[in-house]
């Protein structure tokens, strides 16, 4: 009888599950439009909270967006594998994602995804493996053996540390990744719970500040300098179906990448008005360079380090990953 | 008997069919989160159960995560058990004792463990140290809170009994104290096997290097929906087992009391 009923119960749950199932994912339905030749005119687009959004927020206020009869709405999200669905289902039109989840995702077969405009590409002081001051880790090969806390386990933090590693001689196997939050990594590390801490801006400048910490590799030069970051993607069915919008989102955004890159002052204005980061620190914090170009040579070389370091089954062709400048 | 296991049979018919409409409806909608159960059965068999039949056909992956996973599992609740039962009866038997830390305890079980991991982060270190703080911190509410509640209302009676007989301290708690108290201890034993597998999975989302929990954060970050899938159907799956297992040695140990019903 007891039996009986957890059966029952189970059951419940299953039949729940397979109703989910039936209203899944289904590709981008968007309707035609009329209204000055675009698809469609409302866009609601993913943002995280990071520098990496800033030209977005620019092109809003500037008005690039309504230049191009575009309305932008925001939405904040984490990481694009965890709204996969709302993508797939047209919830969302474009969002901000690293390469490295373009490239991951594309490898999963779960969707095809195509970068439309890139944000920012790396350089120097804008992440590392940290360590305390009286750490007696000094140089890269003293990582051996060690464990390095990462935000998210098989991404940017682990591939970009494997490759400098390598190069110094230490086998990636030989290191532990563990995944402990930007936010916690800091206590983690005083604590002495963990050797070292693979951090970005503007937690980097806070380690220093507050305890002392050293940069002992600092992840985005040398091997893997100028490294592709980031840009706004929107799935392959989405771009196919909405060409023109696709053109005028990316010239918008095109517009407001040049300011980005060429006005420090507009980032520093922007950037605490979406994310935490204060203003005095956003203004003295290390950023990347903000881009105004898709270089399909410079993102394979992320493919390739995902693939070289098992993240990526395969090795991915990034030429399929992204979509044509705007005629 | 044999009767009553056809019937249980019997009513089994239902998980066939549920399992057939699940396959058909996910077939059907080819929605890329919801893979056909038939094909999580089979990922579930290549990545965890296809190995040499020396090592039970365990794969490395399943040696490298599913075990450490349910060693932690047993070792967390075990020590979350023993404890919540010894400082239960304790407190349910003294009333100053009881007094003084009630406050403290229901401070202290009003807090999502998940948010207290960052702090047994720093406390005890990444590992297997920082995965038994948090199962054995999720664990040990129910099992504690039912046996200060099981050893405190006994009744008078058998007390009185215990005192006319002459038992001793000792006796009278072997023998009285815990016997009347077993029934709402066991209740909390129960709810806290199911927490426990929760806790194994979230205690392992933070400072880890391997487990179902480490798996299921690699899985999520590589979209790879059929890990993450089964590890789902290995969590359920366990549930089961370690429920089953508990009612066995429930029904053993507590026959007394159901007879008595």
């Amino acid at each position: 009888m007891r039996f009986g009923r957890s059966v029952r119960g189970s059951l419940i749950g299953l039949l729940a599950l397979v109703a989910f199932a039936g209203c899944g994912a289904d590709p981008a339905a968007e309707q035609p439009q009329a209204g000055g030749g675009l698809e469609k005119t409302e866009l609601n687009v993913g943002i995280v909270p990071v520098p990496s959004s800033a030209p977005l927020f620019i092109a809003m206020e500037k008005g690039f967006f309504k230049d191009e009869g575009l309305t932008v709405k925001t939405q904040t999200i984490q990481a694009p594998q965890q709204i996969m669905p709302q993508i797939l289902n047209g919830g969302i039109d474009a969002f901000l994602t690293s390469y490295v989840s373009l490239i991951t995702i594309s490898d999963s077969g779960v969707a095809k995804l195509k970068m439309l405009t890139e944000a920012q590409q790396g350089g120097p002081g804008i992440s590392g493996v940290v360590v305390t001051g009286d750490s007696p880790v000094k140089k890269p090969a003293d990582l051996k053996g060690k464990t390095i806390a990462v935000n998210v386990v098989k991404a940017l933090g682990e591939v970009t540390v494997s490759a400098h590693l390598k190069a110094a001689g230490v086998s990636p196997a030989d290191v532990k990744f563990v995944p402990v939050n930007f936010a916690e990594q800091l206590a983690a590390l005083q604590a002495g719970r963990v050797d070292a801490a693979w951090m970005t801006e503007p937690y980097i400048s806070a380690a220093k500040k507050d305890l002392g910490g050293r940069v002992v590799i600092d992840t985005l030069s040398g091997p893997t300098d100028s490294l592709p970051l980031d840009g706004w993607a929107a799935s392959a069915d989405w771009v196919t179906a909405n060409p023109k919008t696709a053109a005028a989102f990316q010239r918008a955004m095109a517009k407001a990448q040049q300011v980005a890159a060429s006005d420090r002052a507009a980032l520093n204005a922007v950037i605490p008005k979406f994310t935490k980061i204060p203003a005095e620190v956003a203004a003295s914090m290390g950023l990347g360079t903000f881009t105004t170009s898709l270089d399909v040579a410079r993102i394979q070389k992320v493919a390739d380090l995902l693939a070289e370091f098992q993240i990526t089954k395969t090795e991915i062709d990034v030429a399929g990953l992204v979509a044509a400048p705007p005629a | 008997m044999i009767l009553s296991l056809l019937g249980r049979l019997g009513r089994l018919w239902i998980v066939p069919v549920a399992l057939a409409v699940w396959e058909l409806a996910a077939r059907e909608a080819r929605a890329v989160y919801f893979p056909p159960p038939s094909g999580i059965a089979l990922h579930v068999y290549e990545l965890w159960f296809s190995g040499p039949p020396a090592r039970l056909f365990l794969t490395d992956d399943a040696v490298a995560h599913i075990l450490p996973s349910l060693g932690r599992l047993l070792l967390g609740w075990s020590a979350a058990c023993l404890l919540g039962v010894v400082a239960g009866v304790a407190l349910g038997r003294s009333a100053r004792l009881s007094q003084y830390l009630s406050p403290l305890i229901h401070f202290a079980r009003s807090l999502p463990p998940p948010v207290l991991l960052p702090v047994f982060l720093v406390l005890v270190g990444v590992g297997t140290p920082l995965q038994l703080a948090g199962i054995v911190f999720g664990v040990v509410w129910p099992v504690l809170i039912n046996s200060i509640d099981g050893a405190r209302y006994i009744d008078r009676q058998y007390l009185d009994t215990a005192q006319v007989f002459g038992l001793s301290r000792r006796e009278r708690l072997t023998r009285v104290i815990l016997p009347a108290a077993a029934p709402k201890i066991f209740a909390g034993l129960r709810l806290s096997v199911a927490l426990a597998l929760i806790m194994m999975i979230i205690s392992e989302l933070l400072g880890s290097t391997e487990g179902v929990g480490y798996r299921l954060l690699i899985a999520q970050s590589q979209l790879d929906i059929l890990t993450m899938w089964a590890a789902t159907l290995l969590l359920g799956v366990l549930g089961i087992l370690f429920n089953a297992a508990f009612l066995a040695v429930e029904r053993r140990v507590l026959g007394w009391h159901r007879a008595a019903l």
